[in-house]
């Protein structure tokens, strides 16, 4: 009993994340580039820096927005027709005005006001993009992040002029990377659900298959450049056919770090086994099915994992007192 | 806020739980893309893994397979998610109780044909001199089947086009 209380308060006690002020900026510079991604492609070369700072300047002078038309609105699409962003002009305006207002939210000014237009204007052509008949979730967490980091600065905006302080205490930057982790996680717990919903039960087992989607995957990557060094891990499939056990066990376990990913809410401590536990599926995802997953990985190293903070920033008074066992 | 509300920890999370496993898939049960809400979603990547699949991609008149990222700025994912649309559109045209394994070659051909428009209608204006210089483009379709601990593959020609074509506007 006393050790499942002392593991009740390791991962559930509810610690709310005070964030210094150098790791919130670190926190609006990642979610900065990460937007900008939309606009130049930069994280292609995520591994080359001077690369992926090249494709953040040129690919960006050359962005271009072809779908003028929403054959097959969905989402705000339904509302709203943003063919009007593939018009020249106006994009071009609008991805000038967006890099300011990056600049100056990184800087610090509001994010009610400095990610206004970059997430309306990010969420207008992916909206676009997913109004053709066909929708990619690749920037989909990071898109649900930023409304969520906005709509927290609306909200902390509306507080303030009540006179009202933020939950827990909060300053405006902590609760806007408390409410953008909540975003997140919920992507994984609903994920999570479909799963068990939409393989009624069968996931598991159905993982054994998992060696022909490898095939899949990787032949389209290879197909995407015509580029053969994607087809690297192409012994992979006939291994893992062999040991079918393996893949049950890979992706069985991520069932339940979806499911719970919540409980990476409560405290640092369960913040960065999650966030870990998440990154290291995603990267084996990446490696087995050539699925970047960039935009996930980044977000949770930088809101849940913080290895900086681990590193630079605890101060030993900021784990819990956990009674010892002579003591509770 | 009521108080019982606020008592609920990470209400921000649990409301977009709610929103994205139960009220958007409602909401849009009878839609195309049913629980697709951009961005709000119930997407879990990889929820099912069938044993069978298959993938496209897209070849130039003379046969060599043609880079769908540097020619037209997207990805052959992209490229089979349309075609697999245009499959579908074919099916409701075809009526009711036909699944889209029991489409004939034509309406597939077709589906290919409208897929491959679509392709070049998005080429970025940069690249559009290189795909005018291609003869025309084929899309193959590729089915891997997993059985008795093998995979086995049948790539098929389900479409083409020829250029000059009149392009979708």
């Amino acid at each position: 009993m006393k050790m499942l209380h002392r593991i009740k308060q390791f991962f559930l006690a509810h610690e709310p994340m005070r964030h210094p002020r150098w790791e919130l900026i670190i926190m609006r510079v990642v979610l900065a580039l990460l937007a900008w991604d939309m606009h130049s492609n930069w994280t292609a070369s995520y591994k080359d820096p001077v690369q992926a700072v090249q494709l953040m300047v040129t690919n960006a002078q050359h962005a271009d927005v072809m779908e003028s038309s929403q054959p097959k609105p969905n989402g705000l699409g339904l509302l709203v027709d943003f063919s009007f962003l593939s018009n020249d002009r106006i994009e071009k305006r609008l991805r000038a005005v967006t890099a300011a207002s990056l600049l100056l939210y990184i800087v610090g000014v509001p994010s009610v006001i400095s990610l206004a237009i970059p997430m309306f204007f990010c969420l207008g052509v992916a909206t676009l993009k997913n109004s053709q008949g066909f929708i990619g979730h690749t920037a989909q967490v990071l898109h649900l992040a930023l409304l969520s980091v906005w709509l927290a600065g609306a909200w902390g905006w509306w507080r303030a002029r009540q006179g009202k302080p933020l939950p827990w205490d909060f300053t405006q930057g902590q609760f806007e990377a408390d409410i953008t982790r909540q975003s997140i996680a919920a992507g994984y717990v609903v994920s999570g659900i479909t799963k068990l919903v939409f393989s009624q039960g069968t996931w598991f087992s159905s993982a054994k298959y998992l060696p022909l989607h490898i095939v899949k995957n990787t032949e389209m990557k290879y197909l995407d450049a015509v580029n053969p060094t994607a087809l690297k891990h192409d012994w992979l499939p006939q291994l893992m056919m062999e040991h079918p056990l393996l893949c049950q066990l890979l992706f069985g376990a991520a069932l339940p770090l979806e499911l719970f990913a919540f409980v990476g809410l409560y405290n640092r401590r369960s913040a960065a086994l999650f966030g870990i536990a998440l990154i290291a599926f995603h990267e084996s995802v990446t490696q087995l099915m050539s699925l970047s997953f960039i935009f996930n990985k980044a977000l949770l190293l930088v809101f849940f994992v913080a290895p900086w903070w681990w590193l630079f920033g605890r101060k030993p008074t900021s784990l819990p007192t956990i009674p010892l066992a002579s003591q509770a | 806020m009521p108080t019982f509300l606020q008592r609920i920890p990470f209400l921000y999370h649990w409301s977009l739980v709610v929103v994205m496993a139960l009220v958007v898939p409602l909401l849009t049960r009878k839609s195309d893309k049913p629980g697709e809400f951009y961005p709000f979603s119930n997407f879990p990547m990889y929820s099912r893994f069938e044993p069978q699949t298959y993938y496209v991609y897209v070849r130039d008149l003379k046969g060599g397979p043609v880079s769908v990222a540097a020619l037209f700025g997207t990805s052959i994912t992209n490229v089979k998610k349309v075609y697999d649309n245009k499959l579908t559109g074919q099916k409701k045209k075809a009526g009711p109780g036909i699944k889209k394994a029991d489409l004939s070659n034509e309406d597939r051909s077709q589906a290919a044909s409208e897929t491959l428009q679509w392709l070049v209608s998005i080429a970025p204006k940069a690249a559009q001199p290189k795909v005018q210089a291609l003869d025309g483009l084929e899309l193959h379709q590729v089915d891997i089947e997993y059985r008795d601990s093998m995979i086995s593959k049948k790539d098929v020609t389900v479409g083409n086009l020829p250029f000059p074509t009149p392009l979708l506007p």
